[in-house]
């Protein structure tokens, strides 16, 4: 195989890890960034530079910590272009926080098939309460004013949510992976 | 570890998602992080469910092929104005940036099925090709190039500690006042993010960050939470007081439902049994069992009290005169003894009907003001100590109350079911009386010169009015003042129809509320 050849295989390979990967790195860096188009953009940033430094990349590592280093350098350049003030959740948060992400298994797959179940049991409001936090980007008291609640039981009622959906992903994949812990 | 302490730092970890996590909470949350593998596990557990939420909505949204308003799915919320998109400027290098990625993006964000892999890989191999092509003409760039270049040292030193030492838990509420209580703790003691507290005796208060006031009686369990204004009640009673603006929202947490002030007072009890029982006194509150999808927030009114057991079983019920936080509320309201043929009433009615309250056992004793700047003059019927009962001869002292004075006020009533009723009362108060209000000739609490949001009487006529009367056993009516100025008796006879009122006034306490000595 030419050299020529193997740079094309190894970026065919890459388009694959990188589907595997990618939930990851958008909840990772969804972590500190609030915006979801600007965590998106971070994201094809991240997609980029990954392509950029294929050469750095040994195919026998895990792909997964090696990109979520590629991300959490992203996060940091993009908070610091914006200014954010970090002094708690601040360099050494992101590396931990990159450093417990790598260290995920295929639980994170099975999550997010779950997750997509138990979206399906949503009530018209909770789900309301979602598409008005997540696709407008709104703020509880913005929320609060849509569904005509209070700004405090708005933000209780989307923190109530989306921890249910959580203890319904939890349940469902303990549910797959019997005798698996948490 | 319980259910609470997790779902606090879940809310802590979810506002920080949603950035609305304030500094001064983050340090706790991060310090809470570091304590563990566990606790990092988590946020990535949230983080992960949190940005596949958003993917999942946004690609239902994509795949719908419009752009549906976020209400819309809410027949009710159809005439709110939709809300306005985000707002997020386009970096300088957007368009470039799309056009250099965004194909890439495409093939490499999408997940795809097997069949289509090599499809797929093909063609982003091709693509990729394309974009190496690029990057080589332009240089290498490795990641830890990247690194270089954006991660140069932070002049502001990012770190988990603060100038003075390590993180501390984020200050949330003080201790405001305490009555014989047994905790380990004083009046001004700060109160963290995170902490415990068990109330072994006595009964205690405490302001959270905006205002709001949690009275708390013995023996109770409490936790404060990655909040301002709210805390958790594991067990025990508890009396919510918001009256300002700012404390609005106070939240109250148990383990079956989340009580959220809508500006009023209200109570809260968790028994040992793990049943909660809330009932609302003035104003009004949201009430939401948490973990339940599909369920709606109940709105509580004065008057109202629901209970919802441990299985998650929710009965509304009323309330009654003899609720559970009837010594709470009573200490709370002024008053630090009664006796046993006296009611509190702390849901502050605005009319006094001449069907309302009644009892042929009890007389009522009914909170109306704690805090009334007096506008102008008013005249009492006695001020001073003594023994009072010969009101058809107007020998009553008398006396004025000035304008400019602040007081706090109660209205006493007495009135029969059947025929009559004969009550001896005893009444301390936790600051001096100032004055008692009635009218001699018939025992009635007229207030011609109070505001108008006082308790109105409702007018009769004059014919049942009770004048000073005596009962079957020839007692007649008859009032005490106590040389310590801070206890009443007295006795009232009424019948039916007839009712006999008291308006007592006494010095209204500087804020906050110390508890009262028992």
């Amino acid at each position: 195989m030419s050299s020529h050849d193997a740079q094309i295989d190894k970026l065919k390979r890459l388009t694959v890890l990188w589907a595997d990967a990618q939930p990851k790195v958008t909840g990772f860096v969804g972590a500190f960034i609030h915006h979801y188009s600007d965590a998106q953009d971070v994201v094809q940033e991240v997609a980029k530079a990954a392509v950029e430094a294929i050469d750095t990349y040994d195919l026998d590592k895990p792909f997964g910590p090696w990109v979520l280093g590629v991300a959490r350098f992203k996060v940091i350049d993009y908070l610091r272009r914006h200014g954010r003030d970090r002094h708690v959740f601040d360099n050494d948060a992101i590396n931990r926080l990159a450093g417990a992400y790598a260290r995920q298994d295929d639980r994170l797959d099975d999550m997010k098939a779950a997750l997509a179940d138990c979206m399906q049991s949503l009530g018209k409001r909770e789900r309301a309460a979602l598409d008005l936090r997540y696709i407008d980007d709104a703020k509880p008291a913005e929320v609060a004013d849509a569904l005509r609640i209070n700004a405090g039981t708005a933000r209780v009622m989307l923190h109530r949510i989306r921890q249910a959906l959580a203890d319904c992903v939890k349940r469902k994949v303990a549910e797959q992976n019997p005798g698996v812990g948490p | 570890m319980s259910k609470h302490p997790t779902h606090d730092r879940d809310e802590a970890i979810l506002d920080l998602l949603d950035g609305n996590l304030p500094d001064e909470e983050q340090a706790g949350l991060r310090a809470w992080l570091d304590a563990s593998p566990e606790h990092w596990q988590r946020l990535v557990e949230l983080s992960f469910i949190h940005s596949q939420i958003a993917d999942q909505l946004h690609n239902e949204r994509s795949s719908a092929g419009v752009r549906l308003g976020a209400v819309q799915s809410v027949p009710e919320l159809d005439l709110l104005p939709p809300l306005p998109p985000p707002t997020r400027p386009e970096s300088p290098d957007a368009l470039t940036r799309q056009h250099y990625v965004s194909a890439l993006t495409y093939v490499l964000k999408h997940t795809f099925t097997p069949k289509r892999v090599a499809m797929l890989a093909t063609a982003a191999a091709l693509l990729l090709g394309a974009v190496l092509a690029i990057v080589l003409l332009s240089g290498p760039e490795t990641p830890e190039q990247v690194a270089n270049q954006n991660d140069q040292p932070n002049v502001s030193g990012d770190t988990n500690t603060t100038p003075d030492g390590p993180i501390t838990p984020p200050v949330v509420a003080t201790l405001t006042a305490e009555h014989d209580a047994v905790w380990g703790r004083r009046p001004g003691e700060d109160l963290f993010a995170g902490q415990r507290l068990e109330l072994i005796k006595g009964s205690a208060e405490i302001t959270t960050l905006r205002g709001s006031i949690a009275i708390i009686q013995s023996p109770a369990k409490i936790e404060m939470t990655y909040s301002k204004n709210a805390v958790s009640l594991h067990q025990g009673k508890l009396v919510g007081i918001c009256e300002t603006a700012e404390s609005k929202g106070f939240l109250v947490r148990t383990p079956q439902m989340d009580v959220s002030d809508l500006g009023t007072r209200f109570g809260v009890m968790v028994g040992l049994d793990g049943n909660v029982f809330a009932e609302v006194f003035e104003g009004s509150v949201e009430i939401a069992v948490p973990s339940r999808i599909g369920t709606q927030p109940r709105v509580l009114e004065r008057g109202d009290s629901i209970a919802v057991s441990s299985a998650g079983e929710q009965t509304l019920q009323p309330v009654t005169d003899e609720g559970v936080f009837n010594d709470l509320v009573a200490r709370n309201a002024g008053i630090e003894e009664w006796s046993e043929q006296l009611s509190i009433v702390t849901s502050r009615p605005k009319l006094l009907g001449s069907t309302d309250y009644m009892s042929d056992t009890h007389a009522f004793v009914i909170t109306e003001f704690d805090r009334l700047v007096l506008s102008s003059d008013i005249e009492v019927s006695f001020k001073e100590p003594g023994r009072y009962d010969k009101f058809r001869t107007r020998d009553l002292p008398g006396g004025v109350l000035p304008a400019g004075m602040v007081v706090r006020s109660y209205v006493i009533r007495a009135s029969a079911i059947s025929e009559e009723v004969s009550v001896q009362g005893r009444l301390r108060f936790d600051g001096p009386i100032l004055g008692v209000m009635t009218e001699p000739a018939d025992w009635n609490a007229f207030a011609s010169k109070l505001p108008d949001q006082t308790i109105k009487i409702a007018d009769m006529p004059s014919a049942l009015l009770e004048g000073t009367n005596k009962a079957a056993d020839g007692v007649g009516d008859w009032l005490l003042l106590h040389p310590d100025r801070k206890t009443i008796e007295f006795n009232l006879n009424a019948k039916n129809p007839g009712d006999d009122h008291i308006r007592v006034f006494i010095a209204a306490p500087q804020q906050p509320v110390e508890l009262p000595t028992r």
